[in-house]
């Protein structure tokens, strides 16, 4: 039997389940999500979410694979860069392997495993985490909770500080579609740093969820950086839930894939969390790229700042939209978004939404700046007239772009490679405006 | 043959005629000051030399070393010898100044130099202008005071070794102490493999730099030239008394 997005059924959604080797309640979880998923409407273009990205072009006819195939070796991106890692897993199409904790962190309760071992051995903990930050009140969450593949779960639990990075490597090498989730748990007071690398070529359409929930004081560090190749076409929720006094850091780095439509959303629900929501794109020819944040204050003296900068060269498109919520019982709220965007060349095209939501006038602070804008003549001049060529100039220029952000991130092997990425990524000189060469 | 000669230069700004047929030469080793008021055309010389797009030559030429520059990008022209020290220098946030200078060294210069070269090079010349090494970490001219830009530009001409340097306004909006800084890192610099151009509106600056010629610009022509004396006739008797030979 295949399965397939566009006819998921009952049967299906078990048949994942079992496939997996999952327990009961987990099985169970899937079924009432597969219910909310069957009561929901597929979402079309004529709703405000959808707008900038038709939900029609992704192709849900795709058969949803548990197996996995053979990925070429990663030799670039963050995990690469980072160096030693404390824990690290993959998840290849629709399976998870090679599920490694170093002995230290294990010792100190850290887990890194697939979704149906997670479950057995830690029910309580997972049970209560997973979707509780996502939700299944959109049709593409609830799918991804009635029928995710391939998923992980990582535990930090309460006190425990990790120095180094916890990688997982998220392939699309085959044809089909794959679910993959991401389920980070980090207890009261826990520290880590958790990067997710995205590669891989196939025939794919991916729906992805990562969540991360965050407990009282905990601090969690989480790199999303996506580099797929051109036939791969996502959907992803990345979304943080802030406890009390917990902070939360996301860098979102969204380079390859035909057609994505991301969600790097956070919800702070317990008071004094904080979220910093940090994004760094880059579309070429033929990419149609959305990021959609809501950045939800739901309770009292919290405070988000998000900054996402991207650059568009060839035929591309990108849509920035940042739905600041500030609820009517959160109090002396601080919060602030920018989202800026460089026109590289004639082709490309951006928008960016910023959008306040605010449901009470008891504000510490609330800002946001946008703008769409060109490479700066005046600029580009000055650095040509010092013998710098209009191509490196124009890098230059990207890179400094880029520093803001950049330069927040002191996480290993992270800088580098953003910069190692943009700095293949820019192949087009903003030529085409040189007034004296035409 | 002048490292850098102009001959019977027209430029136009988005239609409009400011440089109507200037001709000067400025040989190795020679110090020229071209003094002019306000709208005479002096700026817009600066950037015409240097290619600036938006200012189009509409008749004569610039040549550099007996080659006419007209169809070199700017970042051409920096590589054949020429340096523009400009009057408002471009903030550019999110460059260092050290990666912004050692990729305009390793553009310039065609022998390589190594990191540590480079960075020895680089805080001897910031420490004869007077430069904190602070600098070094921050952004191309970003928040700097009109002083430090200025010194910043000068730094700039040291590391890159020009043959021929265009200095537009550089003393403007300097205190007398800057001034003095400026003035004595220009001065280091001159020398016989070295041909300046100081652009400049007041006569203050000649008294640190003493020019080997002047010439006097009204109205996108040189109307006079002549030896240091001319700056002081000009400081005595103002522009005005020009005027009718421009006409």
């Amino acid at each position: 039997m295949d399965i397939t997005i566009k006819d998921l059924t009952e049967e299906g959604v078990l048949a994942l389940s079992s496939a997996y080797g999952e327990p009961e309640w987990l099985r169970d979880r899937r079924l009432e999500a597969f219910k909310a998923f069957s009561d929901l409407e597929w979402p079309h273009r004529r709703v405000e979410e959808w707008r900038y990205t038709d939900p029609a072009r992704f192709d849900l006819e795709r058969v949803v694979r548990t197996d996995g195939g053979t990925p070429a070796p990663r030799t670039a991106g963050v995990i690469v860069a980072a160096g030693d890692l404390d824990g690290s897993v993959a998840i290849v199409d629709g399976e998870v392997r090679d599920a490694m904790v170093c002995a230290e962190a294990a010792e100190r309760g850290v887990v890194v495993t697939d979704m149906a071992t997670a479950a057995r051995d830690h029910a309580e903990v997972v049970g209560e985490a997973l979707g509780s930050a996502a939700g299944t009140t959109a049709k593409f969450d609830a799918l991804s909770l009635a029928a995710f593949t391939g998923s992980v779960v990582v535990i930090v639990p309460p006190d425990v500080e990790l120095a180094r990075p916890i990688g997982v490597r998220v392939h699309a090498t085959g044809d089909g579609a794959f679910l993959p989730r991401v389920l980070v748990i980090a207890g009261r007071h826990a520290k880590a740093i958790l990067y997710v690398d995205h590669s891989g070529d196939g025939e794919a359409t991916v729906v992805e969820t990562i969540e991360a929930v965050l407990a009282e004081g905990a601090h969690i560090d989480l790199v999303t950086a996506q580099d797929w190749g051109d036939h791969v076409d996502g959907i992803a929720n990345h979304t943080g839930l802030v406890g009390r006094q917990a902070s939360y850091r996301h860098l979102e780095v969204t380079l390859g894939g035909r057609i994505q439509y991301v969600r790097p959303d956070v919800h702070l629900v317990g008071e004094g969390g904080n979220g910093e929501l940090l994004g760094v794109y880059f579309t070429d020819e033929g990419q149609h790229v959305e990021h959609r944040s809501l950045i939800h204050h739901d309770a009292s003296h919290t405070t988000s700042n998000t900054v996402y900068k991207g650059a568009l060269q060839g035929r591309s498109r990108a849509v920035w939209y940042g739905n600041v919520m500030i609820e009517a019982h959160a109090k002396q709220v601080a919060a602030d978004e920018t989202n800026r965007n460089l026109i590289m060349s004639d082709g490309a095209r951006a928008d960016s939404i910023p959008f306040l939501e605010i449901k009470t006038s008891d504000v510490a602070s609330c800002g946001h700046h946008s703008s769409i804008g060109q490479v700066d003549a005046a600029q580009l001049f000055y650095l040509e007239s010092r013998g710098i060529s209009r191509e490196e100039a124009a890098k230059l220029l990207v890179f400094g772009f880029f520093a803001e952000i950049t330069d927040r991130i002191d996480l290993p092997g992270v800088r580098e490679t953003v910069a190692a990425e943009l700095e293949a990524a820019v192949t087009h000189g903003p030529t085409s405006r040189d007034p004296r060469r035409g | 043959m002048a490292e850098l000669e102009i001959k019977g230069l027209t430029v136009e700004i988005e239609g409009n005629q400011i440089l109507k047929g200037l001709d000067l030469a400025v040989a190795k080793g020679e110090t020229h000051a071209l003094m002019g008021p306000n709208g005479s055309g002096k700026s817009t010389l600066a950037y015409a030399i240097m290619g600036h797009p938006a200012y189009a030559i509409t008749g004569g030429a610039v040549f550099l070393k007996g080659t006419d520059i007209a169809e070199l990008t700017p970042d051409e022209r920096a590589k054949a010898g020429l340096f523009l020290a400009m009057q408002y220098p471009t903030e550019i946030p999110g460059v260092s100044l050290t990666n912004f200078l050692r990729t305009a060294v390793n553009a310039v210069r065609t022998e390589d130099i190594g990191v540590r070269e480079f960075m020895t090079s680089v805080r001897h010349e910031m420490s004869t202008l007077d430069m904190d090494e602070v600098f070094l970490q921050r952004n191309v001219n970003e928040g700097f005071s009109g002083g430090e830009k200025k010194r910043f530009e000068i730094l700039q001409m040291a590391m890159l070794r020009p043959e021929v340097a265009v200095l537009d306004e550089t003393d403007s909006g300097l205190d007398i102490d800057a001034l003095k800084v400026v003035a004595e890192g220009v001065n280091r610099l001159r020398g016989p493999d070295l041909g300046v151009l100081l652009i400049t509106h007041y006569t203050r600056i000649l008294r640190y730099i003493t020019p080997d010629h002047v010439h006097v610009m009204l109205e996108g022509r040189i109307v006079s030239s002549g030896g240091p004396e001319l700056a002081e006739e000009l400081e005595a008797k103002g522009y005005e008394h020009l005027r009718g030979a421009a006409a």
